[in-house]
């Protein structure tokens, strides 16, 4: 393959969830929501509690807006993004 | 599974329900172990939360620091403990909205405020499912305390 058709290489970034870290690979053109799709998969979350969810920069306050790309929703390759719940809580 | 418990973590776990709860809030600790350790927990941290008579409520950006802090030390966490003010089980909002959403996580709850004695009477036991879901479990079979 030339260097013109080269498909573009892929980053990394790590995801923080419950004490673990595993890498995750995606292109910066990407949609974030395929981002969120291969970090319920890295951690083997069950489809029905995807939704509850959500990937934040290192900052632990900025969502990774899963409708912009991975570069326009800040997210920087070899960084850590947290994976955590929007809220958390019980009964009512 | 059986999830193997420290010495003292049940009575830490209680001391700490009944301290912040106070006989009339609901209230939540969660239990953590060495990652190199499966089911096995020796920790006791209570997350910054709120609470009312009827439901808590988890500071969400506590979530974040907390993961955060046990991966600098190697721990992670395996189960929630929460009570209630009359009886135990799961309501909705438990299941929804616990801290944890992987398969084999524990959620145990205690009625009664913990304010009774010590122990698992009373109590309500589920896991998460593969599939996702919860299945309710007895606690004296899963849950086995090392004396």
């Amino acid at each position: 393959m030339s260097a013109d058709t080269a498909a573009p290489a892929k980053l990394k970034v790590e995801i923080l969830y419950v004490g673990v870290t595993r890498a995750v690979a995606y292109h910066p053109h990407e949609r974030a929501r395929s981002l969120y799709h291969e970090s319920y998969v890295a951690f083997e979350i069950p489809e029905p509690e995807r939704e509850q969810l959500e990937l934040y920069l290192p900052d632990n306050t900025t969502l990774v807006n899963p409708d912009l790309t991975v570069e326009e929703a800040g997210v920087k390759p070899d960084t850590t993004l947290i994976m955590r719940a929007r809220s958390g809580g019980g009964r009512a | 599974m059986t999830l193997r418990v420290a010495l003292g973590v049940l009575e830490t776990s209680f001391e700490r329900l009944r301290h912040c709860g106070a006989g009339e809030r609901e209230c939540v600790v969660v239990w953590t172990g060495p990652q190199a350790q499966p089911n096995y927990v020796d920790g006791v941290v209570q997350p910054k939360h709120t609470a009312t008579a009827c439901l808590y409520d988890i500071d969400d950006t506590w979530i974040g620091e907390f993961w955060q802090k046990l991966a600098a030390e190697g721990r992670t966490v395996r189960a929630q403990v929460h009570t209630h003010p009359r009886d135990a089980y799961h309501s909705p909002r438990d299941d929804v909205l616990s801290l944890v959403h992987l398969p084999g996580y524990l959620s145990l709850v205690i009625p009664r405020f913990a304010c009774g004695p010590v122990g698992l009477q009373g109590s309500y036991l589920t896991v998460r499912r593969e599939q996702g879901g919860w299945s309710q479990l007895n606690p004296t079979s899963a849950l086995r305390f090392e004396r």
